[in-house]
């Protein structure tokens, strides 16, 4: 019985799989966070996900100059101020050695006839790290608002060796403390 | 010192009072411990389960009950996911290695999980601990079985015994929807305690989850005559279709996220990738509300023992009036009547205290089996938290303040009662 309801239940499962949407939260945004080790000399990785509306303002499809000016520009002070955004402990001396940002478009077919086909677009970028000296027993605090003043809540997940850790920071207030 | 014997026999004189004030504050120092080391320790149990995975891998739904499910055997059954795509993720370049999970069956109450020898070789708690065994070895045949250590101390079974599984999951044997009668297992081996739900599970390999259900249709047990006899079955001849879940290890943490969003956006199967750390913080949260509120209670009862001791000493102070009288006589100054009463508020509630931590001792040692055996949860006999020192140097504190009310009283009593003619 068992073995069928789950057959039943994976088969009926799977054509929900391409018409899937990932959560889409105006204010907030999602940062990770991982480091193979804190001692040493650590290289890490930091994603940043964020509806776009949250840093350039507006989701729908840039077509004008202007606007396309605007995705540019954003994206340039992501890139450009993230070390204000996630602010890696000052002992440590951590560097951005590769960045990428890009704005990425989700279309919803419309609902009802004659509707407006609905979109949706969302940030993603990702920053590769390196620090010249150990994390252990350091704080990595937030700055996301004096950037984006739209993002006030953020979902921070670090991995750093076995260390999982999470915070909610709301208002750029929130510390991650990394273990000894 | 003179004063501290004073406080001590002026206590002594009135010992049921004494004895039921003290019992009072022990009682709410006990609570207020006890919740502490039961919040503190429960969360130690369940982050010292699962160490060095990444990621808990199952269908697509709900991460907590993915993670308790898989890891913690509590609460509704996930989805399953076929062996293909574990296969798939198994063989991914970027993973360092995967332990299967199959769960659905049970004996005695005790969940039965289907598993591969991976989980013997890797899988860790409290750290860096492995599994190892108390006697015999890992199961290698299909109808092999490894025993956790509650479930062999539970049930008295040993090395070489042969016992029935249940299909699906029941209280007791022969409450379960069908005993897999025809096809038993034979204990290879009892697992060493490691006091985490390990401990209360049965490990057979995952062909030994396929291999009972071999001759089933439908769901249903084969008809009289159907049935595949168990000798005819081999690990060769079992075919795996579905496991439940899958924990993994990444051969990098940077992997571990770039593996979660592939294994999230898999486009064969809908799928989730849980970071149990991360998952069991979001638990945390989720429950900080209603530890808070409770808590908040166990300070107010606090407050009521507080206020016991308080109204005790403040009553008592009508029937000592001859005794502060003739203190005032021979030469004790009012620092001296002040310093009585408060040197006995505190000894009350210092008495309470240890009274109270005493009480959390006797209960952890009495309910801790109880608790685990119910719950799951092991909750560690330890001394008091950093919290729990702050909640007692806090109370004791608050004894020696209430003491100025009735020390007050006192010293304003043995001026009156000094100027007057009669006592």
């Amino acid at each position: 019985m068992r073995f069928a309801l789950v057959l039943l239940a994976v088969s009926v499962a799977l054509p929900a799989q391409t018409r899937s949407r990932k959560a889409h939260e105006h204010g907030s945004a999602k940062v990770n966070i991982a480091f193979e080790t804190a001692k040493g000399s650590p290289k890490g990785v930091i994603e940043f996900e964020s509806p776009a509306d949250g840093v350039v303002g507006f989701e729908y499809e840039a077509k004008t100059a202007a606007d396309k000016a605007k995705v540019a520009a954003a994206l340039n002070t992501l890139k450009a101020r993230f070390a204000e955004m996630v602010i890696l402990p000052a002992a440590a001396a951590c560097k951005v050695t590769n960045k990428s940002a890009k704005l990425e478009a989700e279309h919803h077919d419309a609902k009802q006839k004659g509707a407006k086909q609905e979109q949706h677009s969302e940030v993603h970028a990702e920053f590769d790290v390196a620090c010249a000296k150990p994390l252990s027993g350091l704080e990595i605090r937030f700055g996301f608002m004096k950037v984006f003043p739209k993002i006030h809540d953020v979902e921070v997940a670090l991995l750093v060796g076995d260390q999982q850790a999470s915070a909610d920071v709301e208002n750029d207030k929130g510390v991650l403390k990394i273990a000894k | 010192m003179v004063l501290l014997s004073l406080a001590y026999h002026s206590l002594k004189n009135r010992v049921l009072t004494t004895a039921l004030t003290v019992f009072s504050i022990g009682l709410s120092i006990a609570l207020l411990i006890g919740v502490e080391n039961v919040r503190v320790g429960a969360r130690e149990s369940f982050a010292n389960t699962i160490s060095q995975t990444d990621l808990i891998v199952g269908a697509r739904g709900g991460s907590l009950q993915l993670l308790l499910y898989s890891v913690f055997r509590i609460g509704a059954a996930t989805n399953n996911i076929t062996y293909q795509t574990y296969e798939h993720w198994k063989n991914h370049p970027a993973v360092a290695w995967t332990i299967p999970y199959s769960l659905g069956d049970s004996h005695r109450g005790f969940r039965v999980v289907g598993t591969d020898e991976n989980f013997y070789k890797h899988y860790r708690f409290r750290r860096d601990r492995s599994i190892t065994f108390d006697s015999g070895r890992l199961p290698q045949d299909v109808f092999e079985v490894a025993l956790g250590s509650d479930v062999a101390k539970t049930l008295g079974y040993k090395t070489g015994d042969k016992i029935v599984i249940t299909h699906g999951v029941a209280a007791a044997a022969g409450r379960g929807i069908l005993d897999h009668k025809d096809k038993p297992f034979t204990v290879s081996g009892v697992l060493t305690k490691t006091a985490t739900p390990v401990d209360r599970s049965l490990y057979i390999p995952l062909e030994g989850i396929s291999a009972v259900h071999i001759d089933w249709t439908d769901g249903a047990p084969p008809m009289p005559g159907e049935e595949v006899p168990a000798e005819k079955i081999t690990k060769q001849t079992v075919k795996i279709d579905q496991i439940t879940s899958f924990l993994l290890r990444s051969k990098s943490r940077i992997d571990t996220l770039r593996l979660q969003r592939e294994i999230s956006t898999y486009a064969e199967e809908p799928m989730q990738a849980i970071i149990p750390g991360l998952t069991l913080q979001e638990l945390w949260r989720t429950i900080g509300y209603a530890e808070d509120a409770l808590t908040v209670v166990t300070f107010f009862v606090i407050i009521v023992g507080l206020l016991g001791m308080l109204v005790s000493l403040y009553t008592s102070l009508n029937e000592r009036r001859r005794e502060m009288a003739i203190l005032r006589a021979i030469g004790a100054g009012p620092f001296k009547i002040i310093s009585l009463l408060v040197l006995e508020s505190f000894l009350l509630s210092i008495a309470g205290c240890v009274l109270g931590v005493a009480l959390v001792y006797v209960l952890s040692v009495t309910f801790q089996p109880i608790v685990e055996q119910h719950f799951g949860l092991y909750v560690p006999i330890q001394p008091p938290t950093s919290t729990g020192w702050i909640y007692l140097g806090a109370v004791a504190v608050a004894g020696l303040i209430i003491g100025f009310i009735p020390a007050w009283k006192a010293y304003r009593n043995t001026l009156s009662d000094g100027l007057s003619v009669r006592l």
